[in-house]
């Protein structure tokens, strides 16, 4: 890995063929693009966008960093680590639908938390509110703060903190003199994720809302979709590729500081306030989490039933879909894990180039969050010369890249260059040190990022039905197909064991990876 | 001999790949009714149909536009008033009107410019929740009404197009003038706005609202479907919006003949009698309904509506909605 030009240019072709290309051959075929009177139309709808991300992502930050600290450096038993840490990506994979029935059999109006409260009396109208759209942020962009920061606070050598220890500092003054500005660059990276994702959110905003809230995702949709207005639509899409862009360079700036550290993790006493945090983080977290695997069960007019289930391996169902269920779920899973052995590639790369090399190549990764899907799909439709699953692949790989390249940053941040060195000294070619020394180390986050694209993949929709024809079925078009069929129960059956499949993945993957306490 | 032969295969080969008709529709055509009808159709013409879906009608007609220059499709299949006359401006479509259009009892239901051949038709409605609602609202004025305060839950005009039909709907019922203002008062009456139609429904299900907007045959399916009357639908006394469906040849196409006979039959009775329980529209020609559609509203009075102004004014219409709804 001596050749950061070279090895720079494998996700800058990448990039460029797969997302900047299909966008100019779109601004090519629709020229005329007048950004002033788009924005001028818009200019409420940017403001609140910014507002709400910033907000958003700042919530997000203060719940995320305890929760990052006690996964990382407690002793809370390994099980609910695990749990903790696989279950809470599982939102951030979810289809809007299935987030919203989460929240509904929830916090709604018949929903688990007034159904409990009405014991007492009491009604909580949480939902549609501005409030309901924060929490729903957190609950999406919680996990991303467990990962990236969860796993800097891992990496603090015990030695540090003990000496801080033995000079009698306080835990308090050792937190913030210490661990803070150890962690920071992690902290940065989340917080410019969140606040990217926050950025560009679209159902969240939408159905927890109500009236009143909407995103700029959303205006892109209605002009491309509805109006079929290329041309407004791409004028936005620029308005929100610039915020992208000049957003991570901003975390990028504040955070560049790296540092490097290693050696054993220091593990101590849970706190008390562990217990109060994660009964907040099952309440918004895991209960609409738990509540929307239900939403299989849901019988048509409200009651809960397992028919939906029997429903979905009946003859109508595989007639409706054109395959049957079990082959199809067989076809998604090879796809997206195709798809996600190249992300974590590209990731690995992009992440080595920013922490040893230069941290410009963060805004190219960053750029995909931008871009909707649906304007990618309609940009793919112009690359006439790639095969279809080529195209997908390529769409899923693109979504799954922002996050991978920064939870991998920190690892290679973390990596103590001597152990390299050491490696060369000792005769070690590149590929060598990459596959003996580099990748063992980072097996456990590779797997991690290998779950969590295959499920980003599994779930992504839009993209996936404007492109596949109707002929090329993965779950969710299966799952497209059946919603606007009307088979609903069928459809809100397929989306749980498709969560349920994420689920797994995630609980595997950690459990397989969690490191032997020391 | 040989060359001969290959120039036979390639003949062959050439012969069969225009005897391929390729049709552009939307999902829930491909997986339902056109399973049922397609094979009719290949058989009576020994014609092998390639149907190609991508979503809605507004993503096939998005795929038109932007194959322009090498058209693929044949026909297509599903596009709606607005969508209709965006893919004439956009000179998509070849002007054909078949011969059997004279079944077409009701003329306001035909493509007066002569490209569209309409093959089903349906009407925006409000279905409520028959266990909540008692009395449910029988106008717009009524809508309005405080018993359905944070009762509604409508989908939102920018990304679906049951949302978009509904504001067009208060466009017919209060002028182009007059919808804005109709919907500042409604929204003591709206809970939420949902992105699509899916979401909506999942409300209703789970108790959260009582009203939504979705269509007059809805009573009809969900008695059909599931024996159930919970969910009935109701047309506003103001009179009904009614949204058409059209089908249409693809200008370009090499199978301009047999693109007029998919027409054709698409406006015969062995597709129009399955239009009813699979598509859950009205067909277009003289056919006896199912017994459901006793749940279906009647469409008694239509309202017109003027489409040049939505081509001139669609994209103002959406977006001084947004101002007045969204992010104050």
């Amino acid at each position: 890995m001596r050749k950061p030009l070279f090895l720079s240019l494998v996700p800058t072709v990448f990039v460029g063929a797969f997302l900047i290309y299909p966008l100019i051959l779109l601004v090519v075929r629709f020229p005329q693009i007048d950004l002033l009177r788009v924005l001028s139309m818009n200019s409420s709808v940017v403001r609140f966008t910014v507002f709400q991300a910033l907000l958003s992502a700042l919530l997000t930050m203060f719940l995320g960093i305890p929760g990052a600290y006690l996964v990382a450096r407690t002793r809370l038993p390994t099980a609910i680590k695990s749990l903790v840490k696989s279950a809470s990506m599982v939102p951030f994979v979810l289809p809007g639908i299935s987030m919203a029935v989460g929240f509904l059999l929830t916090f709604g109006n018949n929903g688990l938390l007034n159904t409990l409260l009405s014991v007492f009396n009491i009604k909580v109208r949480i939902l549609y509110t501005f409030t309901a759209v924060l929490i729903g942020h957190v609950f999406y962009n919680f996990p991303l703060f467990i990962r990236i920061v969860g796993d800097a606070f891992e990496r603090i050598d015990k030695a540090i903190l003990e000496m801080a220890s033995l000079e009698g500092v306080s835990k308090f003054k050792r937190f913030w003199y210490i661990e803070l500005p150890l962690v920071l660059p992690a902290i940065g990276s989340a917080f410019a994720l969140s606040f990217l994702y926050c950025f560009t959110s679209f159902a969240v905003v939408l159905i927890l809302g109500g009236i009143k809230y909407s995103t700029i995702e959303v205006s892109i949709y209605m002009y491309l979709k509805v109006l079929l207005d290329f041309e407004s639509a791409l004028a936005l899409t620029f308005v929100q590729m610039i915020f992208v862009a000049l957003a991570s360079f901003i975390f990028l700036t504040l955070s560049a500081r790296t540092g490097e550290f290693s050696g054993e993790t220091l593990k101590e006493r849970h706190p008390k306030w562990a217990y109060l945090y994660v009964v907040a983080v099952v309440f918004f977290v895991f209960l609409p989490l738990f509540m929307s695997s239900l939403g299989g069960f849901l019988r048509y007019g409200g009651s809960f039933t397992f028919q939906n289930f029997k429903g979905l391996f009946s003859q109508t169902v595989e007639w409706i879909i054109g395959a049957d269920v079990k082959s199809i779920i067989f076809f998604s899973l090879i796809l997206s894990a195709l798809a996600s052995v190249i992300v974590c590639t590209i990731g690995l790369i992009t992440s080595y180039i920013s922490v040893r090399h230069n941290n410009l190549i963060s805004v190219l990764t960053n750029l995909p969050i931008s871009i909707s899907p649906a304007t990618m799909a309609f940009g793919m439709i112009l690359f006439t010369l790639l095969p279809l699953p080529v195209k997908l692949g390529a769409i899923y790989t693109l979504i799954s890249l922002p996050l991978a390249h920064s939870s991998l940053q920190n690892l290679w941040r973390n990596l103590p260059r001597e152990i390299e060195e050491a490696g060369k000294i000792d005769g070690c070619g590149a590929l060598q040190s990459l596959f003996f020394i580099t990748l063992p180390i980072f097996k456990k986050e590779l797997l991690g990022i290998f779950t969590f694209s295959m499920a980003i993949a599994l779930g992504e929709i839009t993209a996936t039905v404007i492109l596949s024809e109707g002929r090329f079925t993965t779950v969710s078009v299966a799952t497209y197909k059946l919603f606007s069929t009307r088979h609903i129960g069928e459809a809100q059956a397929l989306n749980s064991i498709l969560m349920w499949i994420v689920l797994l993945l995630f609980f595997v993957a950690e459990h397989f990876t969690e490191r032997p306490s020391r | 001999m040989r060359k001969l032969l290959f120039i036979l295969a390639l003949i062959l080969v050439v012969s069969s790949f225009s005897q391929e008709l390729v049709v552009y529709t939307y999902s829930s055509f491909a997986s339902g009714i056109a399973q049922k009808v397609i094979p009719i159709f290949e058989k009576q013409y020994n014609v092998k149909v390639k149907l190609l879906s991508f979503g809605d009608a507004g993503n096939v007609l998005a795929r038109m536009i932007l194959e322009k220059d090498q058209p693929k499709a044949d026909v297509v299949v599903g596009l709606d008033q607005p969508l209709l006359r965006k893919a004439i401006s956009e000179e998509l479509l070849m002007q054909f009107v078949p011969e059997s259009i004279s079944k077409v009892k009701d003329r306001s239901l035909l493509d007066p410019q002569g490209y569209g051949t309409p093959y089903d038709f349906g009407a925006i409605a409000l279905v409520y929740n028959t266990e909540k609602i008692t009395n449910p609202p029988k106008s717009f004025r009524d809508l309005l009404d405080k018993r359905f305060a944070r009762k509604l839950v409508v989908q939102d005009p920018r990304t679906s197009s049951t949302g978009l039909s509904f504001l067009l709907w208060t466009i017919a019922v209060f002028g182009e003038d007059g919808f804005l203002d109709y919907w500042k008062s409604l929204r003591t009456s709206i809970l939420t706005i949902t992105p699509g139609w899916d979401e909506a429904f999942s409300m209703l299900e789970t108790g959260e609202a009582d009203i939504m907007v979705s269509y007059a045959t809805d009573g009809a399916y969900s008695y059909h479907e599931y024996g159930s009357l919970k969910y009935l639908p109701v047309v506003m006394e103001e009179g009904a919006f009614v949204q058409i469906e059209y089908a249409a040849i693809v200008k370009g196409t090499k199978n301009v003949e047999m693109a007029k006979k998919f027409l054709e039959f698409l406006l015969s009775e062995s597709f129009q009698s399955e239009v009813p329980l699979n598509q859950w529209m009205y067909p277009v020609i003289e056919i006896e309904l199912p017994e459901a559609y006793r749940y279906a509203s009647k469409i008694e009075k239509v309202l017109p509506f003027d489409y040049d102004l939505f081509d001139r004014n669609g994209k103002k219409w959406l977006e001084e909605w947004a101002k007045v709804m969204i992010a104050k």
